[in-house]
């Protein structure tokens, strides 16, 4: 589970930074906006998987499988508050 | 086939559409014969037929929680949507109406298939739509509404950037979305730039991130507030205790209970007691019109909280909505929008007569004209509140009178009922132009 986690993750930030076919979208999203987004979601991507490690490290100490770590967690959703 | 019979297929088949109706998050819609609109829309896959809604409104009238409501309801609707492979065309808050104070999805032709890397299209239409206005008075303390009424498709990041202070760069959201975006579009100006852009893909995940973020901190900006004003000075203006109020609140249940409009109209509604007495005596719905944004904000908390069929809207009665928008007719000004069953000013006419020099037969006609039924208020010139107004100025209103009044709602409606509810001499008017 964990493993397919970080293959999602790794995935996502190859996909954020390879560059693939146009899309048409029926309103001008804006270059600002879409340069934007990707930072964005790089960041996210990037702050998902340091989280992935975090949590294997806490229950490499801690004797836990990291999948319970993961899931005792209800902070489990990546931060990105003001 | 065209492109967007596709999508309504895909979409109607995800069971999206069904499950936001049933949420009560997109307006119903029932599926009828092609044939029925042969004459006007010939060789059409689909025809669908939604609720009427009973009012329109528009962002520019809303009040600061019912912009942000509607931010999260257009947020949820994309959170929900992505997780059935379904996202929208745009992002604009003209397709979100309300009913009473819930904010409802109506352009249930905004969805289309999701394809895997896509970016939001509508990222920069939701932040010039919703969050720039939002961050207008939760940042600067300046409500919304003048200069989007100016500015249709909203506030820009650009000219927000220059608004916001230093500070509110210290908020990650802030700096990214105003400050960044804005420079990041500035500087997009070569061909190059904006072709690496357009080729560029956005990972499902981070598209879910993006959305969660931002519905999470949308959730927790709150308007800011002058150290003087709190809500509760608006609901200690709601005691029922005193006798002129009581007077006030019986007449207007009498009236309602006459009449049981489905829409009543309350102009100058502050907060909404009249509406909610009238709403607790047989109106269906409520549309409340006040100048206060401290009074319109608080009603609609109100209206929230206690679950009541009412929404306040930001009105300006010497300078109501326009007709605006493409050709003139793309947004309905206030004087054609504003038809109800039944409509009440109460405490108003004198402000418009007297604190804005109007005529008073003319404010008087264009009350009448909204219903074939309602109660004005008469306010004498010795009130106190007529006194307050007249304090620092020439009295120019020798006409200003109940004679005048009487005379003057005699001319366009019968006068079915009167009564004197204080001590000043204030007189409601029922009046039936039917």
């Amino acid at each position: 589970m964990v493993v397919k986690k970080g293959l999602q993750f790794s995935a996502a930030i190859l996909a954020c930074t390879v560059l693939a076919a146009p899309s048409h979208a029926y309103l001008d999203p804006g270059t600002g906006s879409i340069i934007l987004q990707s930072i964005l979601a790089g960041i996210a991507v990037a702050m998902g998987v340091l989280r992935l490690y975090w949590y294997r490290l806490k229950a490499f100490f801690s004797g836990k499988t990291s999948e319970s770590e993961l899931s005792d967690s209800k902070d489990a959703e990546i931060r990105n508050e003001s | 086939m065209p492109l967007a019979v596709a999508d309504y297929d895909f979409v109607r088949g995800s069971g999206l559409v069904n499950d936001l109706v049933a949420e009560q998050k997109l307006v119903g819609e029932t599926l009828l014969e092609p044939s029925i609109l042969a004459a006007h829309a010939q060789g059409a896959h689909y025809v669908l037929e939604h609720p009427r809604l009973p009012f329109i409104s528009y962002p520019y009238e809303w009040s600061f929680s019912a912009l942000k409501a509607a931010a999260l309801l257009h947020l949820d609707i994309q959170q929900a949507a992505l997780k059935k492979d379904v996202t929208m065309t745009d992002a604009t808050a003209y397709n979100i109406q309300f009913i009473g104070p819930q904010p409802v999805f109506i352009d249930s032709l905004s969805f289309q298939r999701y394809t895997e890397g896509e970016y939001w299209a509508g990222h920069r239409q939701f932040c010039e739509q919703f969050i720039n206005p939002l961050l207008l008075r939760a940042v600067n303390g300046i409500p919304h509404n003048a200069w989007y009424r100016g500015e249709l498709e909203g506030i820009s990041a650009q000219d927000l950037s220059k608004l916001l202070p230093w500070r509110s760069r210290l908020s990650w959201n802030v700096l990214t979305n105003v400050f960044m975006q804005a420079r990041l579009q500035n500087n997009a100006t070569s061909t190059a730039v904006i072709d690496k852009a357009k080729a560029r893909k956005l990972p499902r995940i981070g598209y879910e991130q993006i959305l969660y973020g931002l519905r999470k901190w949308i959730a927790g900006l709150e308007p800011k507030m002058d150290s003087k004003t709190v809500w509760q000075d608006y609901a200690s203006d709601n005691s029922y205790a005193d006798e002129e109020a009581q007077k006030k609140r019986r007449f207007v249940a009498d009236f309602t209970r006459a009449v049981a409009p489905k829409v009543f109209l309350d102009i100058g509604c502050n907060s909404g007691d009249y509406s909610i007495a009238a709403l607790e005596n047989g109106a269906e719905l409520a549309v409340g019109f006040d100048f206060d944004h401290g009074a319109l904000e608080y009603g609609y908390r109100r209206a929230v909280s206690e679950s009541r069929n009412f929404l306040p809207l930001h009105l300006d009665a010497a300078n109501p909505s326009p007709n605006q928008g493409w050709s003139q007719t793309e947004r309905k000004g206030f004087q054609e929008r504003a038809k109800g069953d039944a409509v009440i000013g109460l405490a108003l006419i004198h402000h418009l007569a007297i604190a804005k020099n109007l005529p008073l037969n003319e404010v008087i006609a264009w009350l009448v004209d909204m219903a074939p039924q309602g109660v004005l208020e008469f306010v004498p010139k010795n009130d106190a509140m007529v006194q307050r107004l007249l304090q620092m100025r020439e009295d120019l209103f020798a006409d200003y009178d109940q004679d005048t009044f009487e005379k003057y709602l005699g001319s366009c409606a019968r006068i079915v009922k009167s009564e004197t509810v204080s001590a000043s001499g204030r007189v409601l008017y029922w009046f039936d132009r039917g």
